[in-house]
């Protein structure tokens, strides 16, 4: 117990260097990735007479992309493979059984804790490429960020548009640790890289001109996700469990690693699993961070082999003041009938939606070979055709 | 479960090939020589055939066991594989470089620099491929090419080609023509015959710390013979399943009808047996015996009755074989030193110093163990005295459960002089080719004569006498209230009679008869379990929820189940429980391999119907 603890305090350590990855002084020479995209996102050479203006929907717009890039990073996957390793005793057969036939869901918590002195660590790899935010396109060069239309008129005449090629890489370390038979603590440390090149464009009737480029990357700790989850209730390998998730700011803002605050999210889970097959159930709810989330998502898990489980998982969530990407228009100070419109944002209630289909492998002993992809369903936020996820995790103790 | 009740350490008819329970017929033995033989001087490849369940895979365990250190032995025991897997297992088996799996070329340059460089180093490997009759001609084509691989002096690599005789008949093949003219040696072992199933019986009987002859009567040694067609494999099923119907029938000798009853069930036929071995208990309590029929019981007695003359085995009535008469000398030879290093150790020792280590309080029960020994063949009961002084705390009755069957070593010394007798147990050597040696070149494993202070050494009594106390709490904790009343049952194994009249020392012990029943329905669980056999377990237990349990079972790989102490508490004509303490230790089929073992206790609730006793709930924690 005290190694399996030692190895998880190893998985908390890695976040202490944290702190040395906060912003860097104004004075660094090296971009920083908030300020490569309001580069991008701000006006240059539409005439709008409001500079001011431009710049406050430029930085809109940019929190706006920055917090949907965190969204997305912060969906890390669950650690909670031990139970397929355990063994209870069937009180009413006489035998032993496996605590839970599969090896259990992606990112949905179940209610099973490993139980008392059994730990795990799992590592996974994820890249995700965007191809839209809130519904636009990113690399085709549609995305207006500022344009000058006739007041009448709905085709601008002259607009700057945007291209962003934008990808991310989470290596994501994490751990857990049966602390009772009810209790399990977990955390979860993701590595990430953040890859952006974008260009943007004039086009003026009829004729573009590439106003900037920019290339920029950012690699560093995200945010680390420490986990309690106690099983309050159980019936085999069913029950019901409540967890709480602190989500520390350890990643680099600028860089758009973290959140730069602390996000607490307590959450309520629920399970039922017969003859190998479960089903899963979360409801969470999270306060601090830029808005109250409130997240739900349900999981069906099936052995289709005692070392194979299938995973299929519909994930939701609904955030109050989202940061959605929305156009304002306004009047140009100066020239009468035309009018400005410019990219930023509005944070109205947003909701996202997406399902994961994967399987977890028990390769050998005690090895998960895990993969899965995400899929989106909806259209807000930034999207990703498709998200794959490998990640290999391995159970200690008994 | 039974151990008990026949006086055994273990059970003696355990299904796995262990080496330790050789038994070497004169087929085994020349097989063992050739095989030790073929490896120790690299002869390249040797056959051995032997049908199935004849014991090939513990021959060539014992002969691989009995190899130095500088013999690195590869086992394949299923190498019906393609010709990809079998690379491959063999790369991983010499821990040869990755390429070696994938690249014959690579595989076999690897593997002739690691055997020069062992054989540089004075050692020798052996590959053994087991179940060869199975493998693909290409695979035996892969084997003969291993074959080739030698120095210009010697072969570098040992290979046993182990299979039924389908191998044998494969080999005769034209295109398998070159592999088999590299077979340097050829053993076969043959089926036992009748003599030697018997020695086979007695031999594994003494090794489980039991005696053939109080446990098994002739006839029914006969038609396990029969039955099994001299299989070792079949003879271990057949009589291991009969000591549990006797035992489930409250019986302490299995007859033939319980071998028949075994037969049955396997569905084999039992042949027929020579009206002139007509067996004992039965036959000689009912009714004298009938002119010209023989009893194992005379045998034993005469031989009880002459301890100066080496005890035959069960077949002491026919004649030697010549060989068997030509080893005599030798084995005579053997007793007397064996017995005279026995008499020098007593004699140094003292009389006095011999008793002070025994406690004095004996004498009594050996006097009755004594009259039950010299006729032992008569299976007469003779309680002990000091038994029958009423009812007693539980930890007296525990001190008593050793069966009056059996002398303690306070009887040793009245029962017969060391000098007389043949070697103690602790002569009786404990390695297993060694003392099976002992018996084939005797054809005599002592069975009836087996010295009283060798019982006290190496038997099973003395030795559970310690597990007995050391069961003491569990079995104070299990039983309701440690009254008279419960009646400890060989190791562990404690029952309440069903009524409190029948507390006789006499029936101490030994399991009630009452109570065999529920206890034998215990051990069918017990089994069933033991053998992931969810199938069989509704015949015992029939509101079990048989898809549940397979879905259970199919989740660890193995499972042994071992009761300490069992508990029969009947509530009526019709209802009972058991309650046992025990242990399970299982191998789970996902994550690691290291088998768990678990403390467990089970209440088992049972219920009489038409067919008997069926459990109908089971609650273990």
């Amino acid at each position: 117990m005290r190694r399996h603890l030692a190895a998880f305090a190893v998985v908390i350590g890695l976040a202490s260097p944290a702190q040395a990855q906060q912003p860097s002084s104004p004075s660094s020479t090296v971009p920083r990735l908030q300020d490569v995209l309001s580069f991008l996102l701000t006006n240059r050479s539409i005439p709008t007479g409001d500079f001011a203006g431009d710049a406050q929907a430029a930085s809109a717009a940019r929190d706006a992309v920055a917090g949907l890039l965190l969204a997305e990073l912060g969906s890390l996957p669950t650690t909670s493979p031990a139970s397929g390793f355990t063994y209870r005793l069937d009180p009413t057969l006489g035998t032993s059984v496996r605590s839970s036939e599969n090896f259990g869901p992606f990112f949905v918590e179940r209610s099973l804790t490993a139980g008392k002195g059994q730990s795990s660590f799992g590592l996974g790899h994820t890249v995700t490429s965007f191809h839209a935010i809130d519904g636009r396109s990113l690399r085709d060069g549609t995305l207006v960020s500022t344009a000058s239309r006739l007041v009448s008129q709905t085709d601008v005449f002259d607009a700057e548009t945007l291209t962003l090629r934008m990808r991310t890489r989470s290596l994501t370390a994490s751990a857990l640790v049966g602390v009772t038979d009810r209790l399990d603590l977990s955390a979860v440390v993701p590595l990430v890289s953040i890859d952006f090149d974008g260009e943007r464009v004039d086009t003026y009737r009829g004729t573009s001109v590439v106003q900037a480029t920019a290339v920029a990357s950012s690699a560093g700790l995200g945010d680390v996700l420490l986990r309690a989850k106690y099983n309050a209730w159980r019936s085999l390998a069913s029950g019901l469990a409540v967890a709480g998730e602190v989500r520390l700011p350890t990643g680099n803002t600028a860089n758009l690693l973290g959140a730069g605050e602390a996000v607490f999210t307590p959450r309520v889970i629920a399970s039922a699993e017969l003859e190998g097959v479960s089903v899963h159930g979360n409801l969470g709810y999270s306060t601090g961070g830029a808005s109250k989330t409130v997240d739900y998502a349900g999981a069906l898990a099936v052995a289709a082999a005692p070392r194979l489980t299938i995973v299929v998982e519909a994930l939701g969530r609904r955030v109050d003041r989202g940061g959605r990407l929305a156009y304002v228009t306004a009047l140009h100070p100066s020239l009468v009938g035309i009018e400005t419109i410019r990219l930023s944002s509005t944070a109205e209630p947003t909701g996202r939606l997406a399902v994961v289909a994967g399987f977890r492998w028990n390769v050998a002993q005690r090895l998960l070979a895990n993969m899965n992809v995400v899929r989106p369903l909806t259209s807000a936020g930034l999207r990703a055709r498709w998200v794959p996820t490998i990640t290999l995790d391995y159970a200690l103790g008994h | 479960m039974y151990e008990a009740h026949f006086g055994l350490r273990e059970r003696p008819f355990d299904l796995s090939p262990s080496p330790r329970f050789l038994v070497l017929t004169e087929s085994h033995r020349e097989a063992l020589q050739n095989l030790q033989y073929g490896i120790a001087t690299r002869k390249g490849l040797t056959l051995l055939i032997g049908e199935a369940g004849s014991g090939k895979t513990t021959v060539i365990r014992a002969a691989v066991g009995s190899q130095s250190d500088r013999v690195h032995t590869i086992h394949i025991s299923n190498p019906t594989l393609s010709l990809a897997e079998f690379t491959e297992m063999i790369a991983d088996h010499f821990g040869l470089s990755p390429s070696a799996r994938h690249s014959k070329a690579v595989l076999l340059a690897e593997l002739e620099c690691l055997l020069n460089d062992r054989l540089v180093q004075g050692e020798t490997t052996v590959l053994v491929l087991d179940e060869a009759q199975s493998m693909p001609a290409t695979l035996l084509e892969e084997v003969r090419l291993l074959a080739n691989i030698e120095t210009n002096e010697q072969k570098l690599l040992s290979i046993v080609l182990a299979g039924q005789p389908e191998l044998a008949e494969r080999l005769n093949q034209h295109d398998l023509r070159q592999l088999k003219q590299r077979a340097a040696l050829r053993c076969d072992i043959r089926p036992l015959s009748q003599a030697e199933t018997e020695t086979y019986v007695a031999s594994r009987m003494q090794m489980a710390g039991g005696i053939a002859s109080q446990s098994f009567t002739k006839e029914a040694v006969i038609l396990i013979h029969n039955a099994s067609r001299g299989l070792p494999r079949t003879i271990n099923v057949l009589a291991d399943n009969a000591l549990l119907g006797a035992f489930a029938a409250g019986r302490s000798l299995v007859d033939a009808e319980a071998v028949r009853a075994v037969c049955r069930d396997f569905d084999l036929a039992p042949g027929v047996v020579p009206g002139t071995y007509f067996a004992g208990d039965v036959a000689r309590s009912v009714a004298p015996p009938a002119p010209g029929v023989k009893l194992l019981s005379d045998d034993i007695e005469q031989v009880a009755q002459d301890s100066a003359r080496f005890v035959p085995p069960l077949e002491g009535h026919s004649s030697p074989s010549r060989s068997e008469r030509r080893r005599m000398p030798y084995a005579a030879i053997a007793v007397a030193l064996a017995s005279a290093a026995v008499l020098t150790v007593l004699l140094g020792r003292g009389l006095a110093g011999w008793r002070a280590v025994h406690p004095a309080s004996e004498p009594a029960a050996a006097t009755a163990a004594l009259s039950e020994t010299t006729i032992a063949g008569t299976r007469l009961a003779a309680p002990a005295p000091q038994a029958a002084k009423g009812q007693k705390p539980l930890q007296s009755q525990i001190e008593v459960a050793r069966p009056a069957t059996q002398p303690t070593t306070a009887e040793a010394s009245l029962l017969t002089p060391p000098a007389a007798t043949t070697p103690p147990a602790s002569s009786v050597p404990e390695l297993p080719a060694v003392a099976s040696r002992g018996f084939t070149e005797t054809s005599s494993p002592p069975v009836a004569l087996r010295p009283p202070e060798a019982m006290s050494e190496s038997g099973s009594r003395p030795a559970s006498e310690p597990a007995l106390q050391a069961l003491l709490p569990i079995a104070a904790a299990i039983a309701p209230a440690p009254t008279s009343e419960s009646t400890v049952l060989g190791t562990g194994m404690i029952s309440q009679p069903a009524s409190a009249g029948s507390t006789s020392p006499a029936d101490r012990g030994q399991t009630a008869p009452a109570d065999a029943p529920m206890l034998a329905v215990v051990e069918q669980y017990r089994r069933a379990f033991g053998t992931l056999n969810a199938s069989g377990v509704n015949r015992f237990w029939p509101g079990v929820n048989t898809r549940s349990l397979q879905r259970a079972f199919d989740q660890i790989s193995s499972q042994e189940i071992a009761f300490d102490a069992c508990v029969v508490l009947p509530a009526s004509a019709e209802r009972a429980s058991v309650s046992c303490r025990g242990t399970a230790r299982f191998v789970p089929k996902v994550g690691g391999r290291t088998p768990r073992e678990e403390s467990r206790n089970w209440t088992f609730r049972l219920s009489r119907g038409n067919s008997g006793w069926v459990i109908d709930q089971v609650e273990s924690r």
